[in-house]
């Protein structure tokens, strides 16, 4: 289970300016609403199933968020079987056409597929937010649906190369006499033989830079979302259930890998789009809501070194021929694969030049170090 | 132990087949007891994912009264978020997993097996274990 827990100051008093059009902590459902650090977001290791809430810790909540802010949000691949799955395939390394055989080697794999990812990582979510989202006097309950994947990545022909590489390395120890001699020992228990492999020392060199192999980021990749908001209404108020928002967006990471500022060291350009249909807005004259249009456009640049991320963004908001516009820094820090930091400052869409700060903390909690199956 | 009749049928021949996001490797292992310490005959460890099709025990030798262990070892590479998404990658590969064996006095027969998985190491060991009469 994954849990988000975002905390927002600001060096304003009033909370309304931050917490209109600030973050995507992760799921669609929640980015639509706009409750994040970076509205750049890449849709990478996410769980099979999470559980997220964002809580708004204001000073007056009445005036932003309420605390009753939850989301669910899975993927569907890991849920649906798969069918001849295997490891180059998963990383989307595609046979030759010409190789028909059933015996296949590691340089067969000698082609790519761009699309490769978009089921694999596409993720469904669903959210129930409540607050008034600088409209309504009183907090009211919104539905968001949403659904993000990554359309498209390209890896270079050298990153192809490397991995069919580091694949015949692992074969070729894990041929070697010294590995066969311990699964051939029937005395020891699975647990033995995993701890004797494991724990050899060419088995954890070549594990090692296997996965720094595959950690590289494609040199592009294109990540799109799309989510709709529902305003539940509120009979007290006489109020009937209405349209609330409507976002499609798209972002496009061109990543540089820079071995020089780090074993996992990347640059990364980012480009973003972002189409909303903003149902949530009142005609002041008339008291009905009124339907607005907006597109965001703009870029961020990212230096990612290991554990530590942190980069500049600036996005300019068209809403009826008005911009607004979003620059800020963030800083990223990921402690381990349970625990990450996320900080964000500057100067975000309606803020009207107050400069906002923005932390986040995101955790997960695992249970289990290792689980036994038996299978009669 | 399950148990296959082979009798004195040549060759007996062995498929593993999985399909799973990890590196599987598979061992084939012959011993002339149960509680022998080292086999007699060894199938070369193969990617069940990469090399699909049969594979003759013992060089396509008979085999009579012997002990059949084959093991895979399952090495997965993309990062795990938790343990739960961790699982469900386990669920995948039991649901898969099919050690078949064909050649003998009987129809092909497939094997039974245990998962044994580990988060920590994302691997996981597949055992099945069968006595050829």
């Amino acid at each position: 289970m994954l849990l988000t827990s975002t905390v927002f100051a600001q060096t304003d008093t009033n909370p309304v300016a931050a917490l209109e059009n600030l973050a995507p902590p992760s799921s669609p459902a929640f980015i639509l609403m706009d409750l994040t650090p970076s509205n750049i977001m890449v849709p990478e290791n996410i769980q099979a199933f999470s559980i997220q809430t964002i809580s708004a810790f204001s000073g007056d909540s009445s005036n932003g968020l309420s605390n009753n802010n939850y989301a669910v949000e899975f993927q569907p691949y890991w849920y649906v079987k798969r069918e001849n799955m295997n490891f180059f395939k998963y990383n989307n390394l595609k046979k030759n056409k010409a190789v028909r055989t059933a015996n296949s080697s590691p340089e067969d794999y000698t082609c790519y597929n761009v699309f490769g990812d978009a089921w694999k990582r596409a993720s469904i979510s669903l959210a129930l937010m409540n607050g008034n989202f600088n409209v309504f006097e009183n907090p009211q309950s919104y539905v968001s649906v949403g659904a993000r994947t990554r359309l498209l990545s390209f890896k270079t022909n050298e990153q192809r190369s490397a991995i069919v590489s580091q694949y015949s390395a692992y074969e070729q120890f894990m041929s070697s006499q010294e590995v066969i001699m311990i699964f051939a020992n029937p005395s020891l228990s699975a647990s033995e033989k995993n701890k004797a492999i494991t724990n050899l020392d060419t088995y954890k060199t070549i594990v090692n830079d296997f996965e720094n192999t595959l950690n590289r980021k494609p040199l592009f990749a294109l990540d799109v979302a799309v989510a709709y908001s529902h305003f539940m209404g509120d009979k007290s108020q006489d109020l009937d259930d209405a349209f609330g928002r409507l976002g499609v967006w798209a972002s496009g990471d061109l990543a540089f890998y820079t071995p020089t500022i780090g074993d996992n060291g990347h640059i990364h350009f980012y480009g973003v789009f972002r189409y909303l249909r903003d149902g949530l807005n009142i005609n002041p004259e008339s008291g009905e809501f009124r339907i607005e249009e907006a597109l965001d456009y703009g870029a961020k640049l990212e230096f990612e070194l290991n554990n530590l991320s942190f980069g500049y963004e600036y996005i300019t908001r068209d809403i009826n021929n008005d911009n607004e516009e979003r620059s800020m820094g963030s800083i990223r820090y990921k402690i381990n694969n349970a625990f990450t930091l996320n900080g964000g400052f500057g100067k975000n869409f309606k803020s009207d030049g107050e400069t906002i700060a923005l932390f986040g903390i995101q955790w997960g909690i695992d249970f289990q170090p290792n689980v036994v199956l038996g299978v009669d | 132990m399950d148990s296959y009749q082979v009798g004195t049928n040549k060759p007996i021949k062995l498929k593993v087949a999985i399909a799973t996001e990890a590196i599987p490797m598979s061992y084939a292992f012959l011993y002339h007891t149960v509680t022998d310490q080292a086999p007699y005959a060894t199938i070369p460890p193969f990617d069940p994912t990469q090399k699909t099709g049969w594979k003759q025990l013992d060089g396509g030798n008979i085999v009579q009264s012997k002990v059949l262990r084959v093991m895979t070892f399952c090495r997965f590479f993309n990062p795990f978020p938790n343990v739960d998404t961790f699982n469900l990658a386990i669920k995948q590969i039991e649901d898969s997993y099919k050690v078949s064996i064909n050649g003998g006095d009987e129809d092909p027969l497939d094997v039974n097996f245990k998962v044994s998985a580990f988060y920590e190491g994302q691997t996981c060991i597949l055992e099945s274990e069968l006595k050829l009469t």
